[in-house]
């Protein structure tokens, strides 16, 4: 019997292990928001609903909307979430963890990967400051709806 | 380690004496932890005494946004944005919007601080504070506040003696409400007879952009803002100098290709304004705009990807 157990659990830790190697290897990486990204976003979803995020870091309250966020989008599929994080690309790796830790490795994510904000903060919006979060929503056939600052997705009535 | 964000950068000031002040923030393992670090060159910069931390609280919290200060005779005013008592309200099961403003001082010449004080809870958490010094050779600061249910209005203090701040005084009434990081403080100048000029940005529905005011009383009232810049090309980052009757604000402003400095001068205190001036422009990234002087002379100073660091004498502007 001693014999017998030795191996499976060996073969468990090592189904586990490559499991977590595999779910590491496998989460979604930020795409490079860069002059013209925000338009192919809109282009690629315009047939349905859609909702984007502008967001960093760095921004307190942002941190505190992902988890509500993630939890909310999870439980209304049939609305596409965007996700744009401000910081650049030197803290890609510091924005995939925060993304993983609040359960949106698997969102559709793009990072800020010019230097010249002013332009890519213009494509979006050019009545936009850069106040952080900043969120639209996208219904076809109809104006985006701005939504500034962080959102109450508890109190959102479905 | 140093913070160097737009909103979060290090600090350099002489005085009367030649002497040479830093301040810095110095990030922590965890984001939004920091303390806050100052040190002293007597010698012009060749050497300087080892960097001191401000904050006498030294958990791993933040301690950031510093802003510095020093008078004629030497004396040091750091005030920063201060966590210490968010982390105790939170421990206790509570809520806190943003943080507190520290201040701390250090006498002429020496290598420690004050114990810190604290002059307000609630301001806003990712916004540079405003620092200038007063006739009396007092700070004044002015920063981004939280009232009521987040509505992102600036607060101004002034001080009585440099461990005794006055009550601090509502000085924007846009009445910005936005659970959000504006990543955009004021800026302040005090004119040698006293007059405190303030500028700021809001984003209130119907009031939006750049503003302007002055106060005649040590910061007590303030002149109707006037807005100022173009908000349908982002102006923003504005920034503001006062030399005797002569004011001047910059800020930035984007049209979709090139980023624009521009600047607009009062030749009579804040009363009337010049038209603004393009002084220069990029096509790429930029720094905010700062506007620097010496005995003679204002400067913008500006750092571009493209072209660099700029140091731009800003000449008269033609008269309206």
């Amino acid at each position: 019997m001693r014999h017998k157990h030795t191996p499976s659990i060996f073969s468990l830790m090592l189904l586990i292990a490559a499991s977590l190697l595999s779910s590491n290897s496998l989460a979604a990486s930020s795409r490079d928001f860069v002059q013209g990204s925000y338009a192919q976003i809109i282009e690629t979803h315009k047939t349905h609903v859609f909702f984007v995020s502008l967001w960093s870091i760095d921004c307190p309250p942002c941190r505190e909307e992902l988890p509500e966020m993630a939890a909310y989008f999870s439980s209304h599929p049939e609305i596409s979430l965007v996700l744009i994080s401000t910081d650049g690309k030197d803290l890609a790796t510091e924005v995939e963890h925060v993304l993983q830790q609040n359960g949106l490795a698997d969102a559709e994510s793009w990072i800020f990967a010019e230097d010249f904000v002013e332009r890519l903060r213009y494509e979006v919006d050019n009545t936009w400051h850069g106040e952080l979060p900043t969120s639209y929503f996208y219904s076809p056939g109809q104006s985006r709806q701005r939504i500034r600052g962080r959102i109450n997705f508890k109190g959102i009535d479905d | 380690m140093i913070s160097a964000r737009g909103e979060n950068r290090p600090k350099i000031k002489v005085d009367g004496q030649g002497r040479v002040h830093v301040s810095w923030s110095k990030p922590l393992a965890k984001r939004f932890t920091g303390d806050i670090r100052y040190s002293r060159s007597d010698d012009g910069g060749q050497s300087f005494i080892n960097p001191v931390t401000v904050n006498d609280n030294r958990d791993p919290i933040g301690h950031r946004f510093d802003s510095l200060g020093v008078n004629d005779e030497g004396r040091v005013y750091i005030a920063w944005l201060d966590k210490r008592d968010r982390e105790t309200v939170e421990q206790q099961g509570g809520s806190y919007s943003g943080a507190a403003l520290y201040y701390s001082y250090a006498e002429p010449g020496a290598d420690t601080f004050e114990p810190n004080i604290k002059i307000a809870d609630n301001s806003c958490e990712c916004c540079r504070i405003a620092l200038d010094i007063d006739p009396h050779g007092l700070p004044v600061l002015m920063w981004r506040h939280v009232y009521g249910d987040n509505i992102r209005d600036h607060a101004l203090v002034s001080f009585l003696s440099p461990g005794k701040p006055d009550t601090p005084v509502r000085v924007s009434h846009e009445q910005w409400q936005i659970d959000a990081c504006p990543h955009h403080g004021p800026a302040l100048s005090i004119s040698k007879e006293g007059r405190y000029h303030a500028v700021w940005f809001n984003d209130a529905e119907d009031k939006q952009g750049l503003f302007y005011a002055y106060s005649e009383d040590n910061g007590q009232s303030y002149s109707p803002a006037i807005n100022f810049g173009d908000y349908t090309k982002t102006a923003a980052h504005p920034y503001v100098i006062a030399v005797g009757n002569k004011v001047y604000l910059s800020w930035k402003e984007f049209d979709g290709k090139e980023t624009q400095i521009l600047v607009q001068q009062s030749n009579d205190g804040g009363n009337s304004w010049r038209l603004p001036e393009a002084v220069s422009s990029t096509g790429n990234a930029s720094d905010h705009p700062l506007l620097i002087k010496n005995d003679r002379q204002v400067f913008l100073s500006w750092q571009t990807a493209n072209e660099g660091y700029h140091l731009i004498a800003i000449e008269e502007a033609p008269v309206q």
